[in-house]
């Protein structure tokens, strides 16, 4: 088995790949999924370098993180029924629901206490105002004591302050639809299909072989010492032999549609990523199976063609190949 | 006229994996850089330029290569990458084979009998140069 690397390696590898472009805005979601708790932990502390390094800004969300990647976090947003409840730094989280009314127990880790103060089922057991009896704080009532909160009053100033348009720097918006030019894009997605296409070079191979086996029993089946010419029986065993050549042509490609199909996943990740439009995908692998289907198809010709006695003439001949060239690139 | 494009200010990083098994991690990288292209950092270097010869500032050579190589359009491999595999602890050299086979789940048994296949032949070869 070749070596491959490990979720948590592939995790960072998604995470990579939008990482060495130019976007500097990071939606994460979920990126935990399937993960174990010190992978998950892993992951965040480098995103944490990152962001920190590289000036980024990463929006993470997560499910029940454990304690200590809870603490990677520089900010924190709470969101409940739809709603922002909390949305500040992680540090004063704790203090704005002792100010509603609940505490965090001592050896409760943060992230689980937040997901279950806003709770119906789980609020009461962190109600900390003893002389007052508990009853249960909505959502909606959380979201204003935010509001009236320090941290979201801060929040709110920040945000009554419109942007000034002026100090941007005309290039800080992006407003090409792709990063390259169309040549560059050509050329960028061309060497990775030549790449992919030597990677799978076994296939091909084998393929060129199967057709090859194919050909050397059709010649013997289809000779043409046995299939006379003019008569109504020898036309209908040289249509066989036709309709057998144009079938087998065309199922050598159909291991072709299989393999694009796979592809089809990461190609639509890319296409609505703006990596490259869907002519960039299209045209190298229809330019690179060109030659092949040609071999192929050579091949196919070549060792038919006169041992089951077609037309003898040279131009029929290229006509043959081209024509099943044709079939072959169809498909 | 022109409309900002969303998609290429920030990105969003799905759940799924998705990756062609058959590239190295620093191919999938260098690929993805490639297309997404350099951005805003050639404008702001030829802004920066601009600036520091109005200024009369003579910069660092080193930087001034680093900030050049960095702005550079269409590479097949670029620094960027080299820094991104550095900071994420990737290795660079190993297929990232594992979301292949997850992907399709044909994928398993193909790769085993490809291997079984080339086995074969090399112990034949191997025969065959011993005799």
């Amino acid at each position: 088995m070749r070596r491959g690397i490990s979720g948590g390696q592939k995790k960072r590898v998604t995470t990579g790949e939008m990482l060495v472009g130019p976007a500097k805005a990071l939606f994460m979601d979920e990126i935990s999924t399937g993960l174990d708790s010190s992978t998950t932990y892993q992951i965040v502390k480098f995103m944490r370098q990152m962001v920190h390094i590289l000036d980024v800004t990463m929006i993470i969300s997560l499910l029940q993180p454990a304690p200590e990647t809870y603490d990677l976090f520089d900010d924190i947003i709470l969101l409940s029924e739809g709603q922002i409840v909390y949305q500040g730094p992680r540090e004063e989280v704790l203090e704005f629901f002792e100010s509603v009314g609940f505490k965090c127990p001592e050896r409760k880790g943060v992230a689980d206490f937040l997901q279950e103060v806003t709770s119906k089922k789980d609020q009461e057991q962190y109600w900390s105002k003893r002389h007052e009896p508990y009853r249960y704080v909505s959502t909606l009532e959380l979201v204003n004591c935010f509001k009236s909160f320090r941290t979201g009053q801060r929040v709110s100033e920040q945000l009554r302050i419109p942007y000034d348009k002026s100090t941007a720097h005309p290039a800080a918006l992006v407003k090409d639809e792709y990063g390259i030019s169309n040549m560059e894009l050509f050329k960028a997605c061309f060497s990775r299909e030549w790449l992919l296409m030597k990677r799978s070079s076994f296939i091909y191979i084998f393929k060129t072989t199967q057709i090859t086996i194919m050909a050397l029993i059709a010649m013997t089946v289809f000779l043409r010492t046995e299939m006379t010419v003019g008569t109504v029986e020898g036309g209908g065993k040289y249509y066989g032999a036709l309709f057998f050549s144009l079938i087998n042509v065309m199922f050598n490609g159909m291991a072709e549609m299989a393999m694009t199909m796979t592809r089809l996943p990461v190609f639509f990740k890319q296409r609505d990523f703006k990596f490259y439009p869907a002519w960039a995908f299209a045209l190298p692998i229809y330019l690179l199976r060109i030659p092949v289907s040609l071999l192929e198809s050579g091949i196919w010709i070549l060792l038919t063609y006169y041992t089951i006695g077609f037309a003898p003439a040279a131009s029929r001949y290229v006509d043959g190949v081209l024509f099943f060239n044709d079939f072959g690139c169809v498909v | 006229m022109h409309e900002f494009v969303p998609q290429r200010t920030c990105a969003y990083i799905s759940q799924h994996d998705l990756h062609h098994g058959e590239m190295t991690v620093r191919e999938t990288l260098d690929f993805s850089g490639r297309c997404l292209g350099v951005g805003a950092r050639y404008e702001l270097l030829a802004e920066l330029l601009r600036r520091e010869k109005e200024a009369g500032i003579k910069p660092d050579p080193e930087i001034d290569a680093f900030m050049k190589a960095i702005a550079m359009e269409g590479q097949e491999a670029s620094l960027v990458t080299d820094y991104v595999l550095k900071v994420c602890c990737l290795p660079s050299q190993l297929l990232s084979t594992i979301s292949y086979i997850i992907q399709q789940p044909g994928g398993l048994l193909i790769k085993f009998y490809c291997n079984r296949f080339l086995e074969w032949i090399s112990v034949l070869i191997s025969r065959w140069v011993m005799t």
